[in-house]
């Protein structure tokens, strides 16, 4: 108690003797870039697209009935290897879709467990239509594109084998299209179902509900949504095959989207449309999977598709140029920006390095409340996510300085390394090519 | 001598009975096992032949019991006889024949083969036990062979005519053949195939079809996919072929090593019926017999061995007694074994030696039964009868009674004896009972009845 008091006391008397000057010197990262961005911008953009609530609604209103009218048939895949303990729970919450017309096609990336077994049953009692399993393993853009051949619907919708999906998600996810024609590709919202396994997985769910549910529904507005989530997305048919298909990742939702928005296409996302998938419940493996998320965004943005900061170049588009530079300044360049900061922060005032933290904590946990408030009041979800708020103040832990390492890490592994050819995620084989042919 | 049938002896003094186109089958045959050595039949025409056979059956009938037979090389329309056959000659001083009658005396004698040519073998247990004997009578053993039209696929010509001409049925074969391998009589040398056989009709002429798993459609396509690496390409194997060369539709690019630009990683199967992709289509089984439609799983295997008889299983064959025992036919009729028939009727009177009640225990004889009539017999009883407990010995059963009074005996032996009375068996001579009793010991009581 004496330590706390004594430190209360000191941590008072340092922050009286601060000037507005000083604070600024100390926390101009947070100043300059963190809140701006990540609050101010969503707010305001928030508060923009909220006066046009009522027209949003009657046009989305009258694309359902659109959508309804046309009634297309959907294809469903859902790629995957060793996933078959997963598909049931999959087609059993398609069954509960409100749209029907679709089909399930499962494509099994040369599986070594029971998954041919699982599938084949459940193909037989008609919960999937399609059941494709590859002898050796291909990777997921093979596996996906497997999902194409000689599938004739007007639309594909593609999905992690362990998702699984609110019961108007297809509709939600489909709905989009019918608003604009020059929507081809529509992201739908990924929320973690096991949230409460862990912290870590609480965590997470924290994060996808402000970068995914919130921050895709304002990139979105403002035309510089740059990614459509591998777990849960739609595309149109015509384009996707015009395109060839997804190209090897990891990254390859985000290579797909880069390709259809280079090609003039616009893309939505829909926070309405809700799937559910697993996150990792241990910071170790998610540590791992963010290595390769992380990677893919030097592979694919800054050297497969960094044509897109090319102002001579015929693919140019400002939009486009927008979306990748807010996707490279903020998730990468600005990382190495932090940790100059932090060091700099740290050797010029070592003795108090502890109350910067802390102060630091009580100037961003306000902003960081409201944040996720704000979210929990977009959410569909406010009630069972309401939880989520106790870990607020933690949260600097994990997104502004556990990712933020990893993104550092990952970044310097790809840009000097080019590790991600080297992830066993996909088979050796499709990568050595791809590197060989700059994907 | 009946016409149509006459004997010759050969060259080498070895009488032969030759069978012609006028044996009529009507005929009592008034020749004796002793009088001739082997038979000779000499019609080209099949179905006669096969009919004449039967008469002169060598698995059945007491004359002809094991006799070697030969058959007209021209007989026509009845390929099952001629292969079963010793030989097929129309010449009495054949080699075949001379070698072969000295050769099947030779292995009665030598495995002291029982000749059963006083008794009339028509059970189909009998009749296969029988054909084993032929076997060992000609140091051969039941070989399948592959065979058109044969239930199973695989034949032994001799068995086949048998189920043909209904004197066994398969699973008769089945059974049989099992008891033996358990007993160890017959064993197994080599498997000469596997076959899969209908559950419904047991035929193994069955059609297989590729299906869908989904709808069961036959209406599906098989395509090889190719994936080419660099691009994640999958498609078609047509879609990669331009003007002889292997080229990605999705990239251009030439493919030039298997394992190296690409590979074929499934075919798919596309449904006609219901769309459906799949990467293996299911199989189903159409029975050409009964016209079942059948999955893989409701098939059932069989396994065709070359088989062989263990030295047990020769001398089990050759010398034991074909009809079955007392205490088979009991425990087959649904009866108890005579040892079980004993312990119930020890605890019995024990029980009503210490008690006071005053009803008893009797044990009804149905005398004269023939083991034909066993089995029908029991049935009536255990229907009519409350808390009966039988057996079957030396052509007697015997009923135990418990709890029971005079009164119910009578009756019961009333109805039995009517019934059987009615069904008309030759040799059957009555019902009676053992005295009522209610105190006596069992050994006492076992000298009574037995």
């Amino acid at each position: 108690m004496d330590f706390i008091e004594s430190f209360l006391d000191e941590f008072f008397n340092w922050v009286s003797s601060l000037t507005f000057g000083k604070i600024f010197r100390m926390y101009w990262f947070m100043f300059l870039f963190t809140i701006p961005r990540f609050y101010l911008l969503e707010w305001f953009v928030l508060i923009i697209r909220s006066t046009g609530n009522r027209k949003r609604k009657k046009r989305e209103e009258e694309a359902l009935k659109k959508l309804y009218l046309d009634f297309p048939f959907v294809s469903i895949i859902a790629p995957g290897k060793n996933e078959g303990d997963n598909i049931f729970k999959l087609a059993t919450s398609l069954r509960e879709q409100t749209y029907t017309n679709f089909e399930l096609a499962i494509i099994d990336d040369g599986s070594d467990d029971n998954s041919y077994v699982i599938c084949n049953n459940l193909l037989k009692h008609g919960y999937i239509d399609r059941f494709i399993s590859l002898e050796f393993r291909g990777g997921k853009a093979s596996a996906a594109n497997a999902g194409l051949y000689n599938n004739k619907a007007k639309y594909v919708v593609h999905l992690d084998a362990d998702s699984s999906l609110d019961r108007n998600a297809i509709e939600q996810i489909l709905m989009p299209f019918y608003l604009s024609s020059d929507i081809k590709a529509v992201g739908g919202c990924v929320k973690v179902r096991n949230s409460k396994a862990s912290l870590c997985a609480s965590l997470q769910s924290m994060e996808y509900i402000q970068t995914v549910m919130m921050a895709r529904t304002v990139n979105s507005y403002l035309g510089i949504l740059r990614i459509i989530s591998g777990a849960f997305g739609a595309f149109d048919m015509k384009i996707l095959k015009g395109l060839g298909g997804w190209d090897i990742g990891p990254g390859l939702d985000g290579d797909i989207t880069q390709k259809i928005r280079k090609m003039g296409w616009e893309i939505a996302f829909n926070h309405k449309s809700v799937c559910l998938t697993n996150a990792p419940e241990k910071f170790n493996v998610l540590f791992k999977q963010r290595l390769r998320w992380s990677k893919s965004l030097v592979r694919f943005r800054i050297r497969k598709h960094s044509d897109i900061f090319d102002f001579s170049s015929a693919n140019f588009r400002l939009r486009n140029f927008i979306a990748n530079l807010d996707n490279v300044v903020y998730n990468f360049g600005l990382d190495y920006v932090w940790m100059y900061y932090v060091i700099v922060v740290a050797v010029n005032n070592f003795n108090q390095i502890f109350m910067i933290i802390v102060l630091g904590l009580v100037v961003m946990t306000p902003f960081r409340l409201a944040g996720f408030m704000v979210c929990l009041l977009f959410s569909e979800r406010t009630k069972s996510e309401a939880f989520l708020l106790r870990l607020v103040p933690i949260q600097y832990f994990y997104s502004g300085v556990f990712l933020r390492i990893n993104r550092i890490i990952a970044g310097a592994m790809e840009l000097f390394f080019f590790s991600s050819y080297k992830d066993p995620w996909n088979p050796e084989k499709s990568s050595f090519h791809a590197r060989a042919n700059k994907l | 001598m009946n016409k149509g049938l006459y004997i010759e002896e050969n060259k080498n003094n070895q009488r032969i009975l030759l069978i012609d186109d006028n044996f009529q089958m009507s005929e009592n045959i008034s020749i004796t096992y002793d009088q001739f050595d082997g038979m000779m039949f000499l019609s080209e025409n099949g179905d006669l032949v096969e009919r004449q056979f039967l008469n002169l059956n060598p698995l059945t009938e007491s004359i002809s019991y094991l006799k070697p037979f030969f058959c007209n090389p021209k007989i026509a329309d009845s390929f099952l006889l001629k292969y079963a056959a010793d030989g097929q000659t129309t010449n009495i001083d054949d080699s075949i024949v001379i070698t072969k009658i000295d050769d099947v005396k030779d292995r009665i004698k030598e495995l002291n083969i029982e000749i059963k040519h006083d008794e009339e073998i028509k059970g189909e247990r009998e009749i296969l036990i029988s054909i084993f004997r032929f076997f060992l009578s000609r140091g051969a053993i039941p070989d399948a062979v592959l065979q058109e039209g044969s239930i199973l696929g695989y034949c032994v010509y001799i068995y086949e005519f048998c189920m043909r001409k209904n004197l066994f049925s398969l699973q008769t074969v089945l059974l049989i053949y099992r008891e033996y391998f358990k007993n160890r009589y017959l064993q197994h040398t080599n498997i000469i195939d596997v076959t899969q056989y209908c559950k419904y009709c047991n035929h193994t002429h069955i059609i297989y079809t590729e299906i869908c798993p989904k709808c069961g459609s036959c209406d599906i396509e098989l395509n090889n996919m190719m994936h080419h690496y660099p691009c994640a390409n999958i498609s078609e194997e047509t879609s990669y072929m331009v003007k002889g060369d292997l080229i990605c539709p999705k990239c251009q690019k030439h493919l030039h090593h298997i394992g190296v630009d690409y590979d074929r990683p499934a075919g798919i199967y596309n449904c006609g019926n219901c769309n459906a992709s799949f990467s293996r289509s299911d199989m189903r089984g159409t029975c050409v017999s009964c016209r079942k439609i059948l999955s893989l799983e409701e098939l059932r295997v069989y396994k065709i061995y070359a088989l062989k008889f263990s030295a047990l299983g020769k001398e089990k064959v050759a010398r034991w007694k074909i009809y079955q025992s007392d205490e088979d036919i009991s425990v087959s009729a649904g009866l108890l074994s005579i040892n079980s028939f004993i312990q119930y009727l020890s605890n019995d009177i024990e029980i009503y030696n210490l008690s006071n009640t005053n009803k008893g225990l009797t044990t009804i004889r149905v005398q004269g039964v023939p083991t034909t009539i066993v089995r029908e017999l029991s049935k009536f009883i255990f229907d009519n009868i409350a808390n009966a407990h039988c057996t079957f010995k030396n052509n007697f059963i015997y009923i135990l009674l418990s709890y029971t009074n005079e009164e119910s005996i009578n009756s019961y032996a009333k109805l039995l004896d009517e019934y059987v009375k009615a069904m008309d068996i030759e040799g059957y001579i009555g019902v009676d009972y053992s005295n009522y009793v209610t105190t006596i010991t069992t050994d006492d009581y076992l000298k009574k009845i037995f």
